[in-house]
């Protein structure tokens, strides 16, 4: 795939990489989008316990993010994929090493018609083993363990190992907590990570 | 390369993604691909009855008018140019049955949400028969029908669809001066365009005009009555205009001041982030007397009978000669009370103010 990126311009605004950037950061700024846009897609990591589980996120779930996410994920701007790993990418490397990365996948009809798998594509530069083991059976019926298929073949590849369940976006009661489950019986640890952690959970109670 | 939905040519704008090369410069209006080939659309096929029915008699200018309408659109793109309450809308009716009646499909674009809900309801009363559908925020699911209206932002929908799609009031934010949602309206129609406005500009010169500045009662246009002045004594003379008026508008630059102003005085407000808009006007429609508050959310397409309007910072750079004009064109629409006041409080005189009073003497003459 190319990047468009050759052009010195942001991913998301287009406008050139260096925009309203402080003059310090013009000498090392690297980055697929510009000063601005980034600032504004604000890391506010968390590691909270949802559902006996540790739960990693990282973005802040603000309206730029939203709308980036968005744009990415069903407008299927594939482009952006590159954006949501750029300022998590070294901690994931470094806390995750270990670790075997299954990502939640989208529905056989999304990849049909969008191409592409949305957190295989963000995933992948990280360079850590990473694998999908279980379907989505349709029509998806959201909250049903019914609507998750473990992949039987694959279950040599992820017994009694790390895992990391990599979701988008965790809420309260996530999809991601029910394929948890699905896979605790047969691996040493799971971990879950969300891109970011939706505004409607309320921490106190956790 | 280039967009064929948009009609980039700028080669940055493009990617390549795993179904091949998309549009970057569009694609906030979802993914368009290259190579993309048009959807298959059935033939538009209705067994319901097309016709339209009017509670009113269309004047003899209309009549002129929807005839010239109908010679021009044969051959050509075309503008109508009328005066706020000319009855744009209604001489569009014959030209959506004839295309209906030949089995195409038409589409009637506007770039205010509020004004695709109003005008879906004066179609739908006007075509009893019709399966009228209306396409926009909050109304996606059913996205075809027998005649569709929808906000610009959703012509995105329906790329090479539309036999005849009309733009209602192409000066209109967010429409106006925006290429790609031009190029996008552009792409979803595949024969003929008709804009309906009462300030034509930029490209729309060029092409065919027809002009009506009557109004169906015969009244001219309210003339506006501008006061410049300070701020205390602009209060003052809104507070004034509040106790003479019965019922009024009043247009405010922001949010904010909309917010702060409906708070000082106790009467409702309106604006793009108010919950419930829709409550908030049917409210403002029952009331004989009452006042609104509003942002230039309210400035085009909607209809109050007996009404006045007032605008607090006329010079404000929000108001722009269009905006101006159409608030102005709230008053007076209703046969009953063709004289309603226009007031325009500013605290400089501006050009677009002058403008506009010299465009309503224009109309009127």
């Amino acid at each position: 795939m190319s990047s468009t990126n050759k052009f010195h311009e942001c991913l998301i605004c287009f406008k050139p990489l260096l925009n309203e950037a402080p003059l310090l950061a013009q000498f090392f700024y690297q980055d697929v989008i510009c000063f601005k846009c980034r600032s504004q897609l604000t890391i506010k990591a968390k590691r909270i316990k949802l559902h006996g589980y540790q739960v990693t996120t990282y973005y802040q779930f603000n309206s730029f993010f939203q709308s980036c996410f968005y744009r990415y994920k069903y407008f299927y701007d594939e482009a952006l994929s590159e954006v949501f790993l750029g300022s998590i990418y070294q901690r994931m490397l470094k806390d995750y090493r270990d670790y075997l990365i299954i990502y939640f996948p989208e529905a056989n009809s999304y990849f049909h018609k969008a191409g592409f798998q949305p957190l295989s594509l963000i995933l992948k530069p990280i360079g850590l083993p990473l694998i999908s083991v279980f379907d989505l059976v349709e029509p998806v019926d959201m909250g049903n363990k019914q609507s998750f298929k473990l992949r039987k073949n694959q279950k040599l590849v992820y017994q009694n190992k790390q895992l990391l369940l990599v979701t988008d976006l965790i809420s309260e009661r996530g999809d991601i907590f029910l394929v948890a489950d699905l896979l605790a019986p047969h691996v040493k640890v799971i971990k879950v990570l969300g891109l970011a952690l939706k505004s409607e959970i309320d921490l106190s109670i956790i | 390369m280039e967009c064929p939905r948009c009609g980039n040519q700028d080669q940055r704008y493009f990617y390549l993604g795993s179904k091949g090369y998309y549009c970057r410069k569009c694609v906030s209006y979802q993914r368009f691909l290259i190579n993309e080939p048009v959807p298959y659309y059935l033939p538009y096929h209705s067994e319901n009855d097309n016709d339209y029915y009017l509670t009113f008699q269309l004047t003899k200018p209309q009549e002129v008018a929807i005839n010239q309408i109908a010679t021009i659109a044969k051959n050509s793109n075309l503008v109508v140019y009328a005066a706020c309450g000319a009855g744009k809308t209604e001489m569009m009716f014959p030209i959506i049955k004839n295309y209906l009646n030949s089995k195409k499909r038409v589409g009637f674009a506007i770039a205010r949400r509020q004004v695709v809900l109003e005008l879906s309801e004066r179609f739908n009363k006007a075509f009893p028969n019709l399966k009228i559908v209306k396409v926009c925020q909050g109304y996606t699911k059913d996205t075809f029908g027998d005649l569709i209206i929808c906000t610009t932002h959703q012509l995105f929908r329906y790329y090479q669809y539309f036999d005849l799609l009309i733009i209602d009031e192409p000066d209109a934010f967010p429409f106006k001066g925006d290429d790609i949602l031009h190029n996008i309206a552009k792409s979803s129609c595949k024969e003929r365009m008709i804009y309906l406005t009462a300030t034509p500009e930029g490209e729309l010169l060029k092409l065919p005009q027809v002009k009506l500045f009557q109004r169906p009662h015969q009244q001219p246009l309210p003339y506006p009555k501008v006061v410049v002045a300070p701020k205390l004594i602009l209060l003052s003379k809104l507070s004034k205009f509040l106790r003479i008026s019965q019922k009024a508008l009043i247009f405010l630059p922001t949010i904010n001041l909309v917010k702060f102003y409906s708070k000082l005085f106790g009467w409702p407000g309106l604006h793009s982030q108010s919950s419930q808009k829709e409550a908030i006007i049917d409210e403002f429609s029952k009331q004989k007397q009452g006042f609104l508050f509003c942002t230039s959310i309210l400035e085009r397409g909607v209809t109050f009978p007996k009404i006045d309007v007032c605008v607090l910072y006329a010079d404000h750079i929000v108001f722009d000669l269009a905006a101006l004009i159409q608030i102005a064109g709230r008053v007076g629409r209703d046969p009953s009370y063709p004289n309603g006041q226009v007031l325009f409080l500013a605290l400089k005189k501006t050009f677009k103010v002058e403008q506009c009073l010299q465009q309503i003497n224009f109309m009127n003459a």
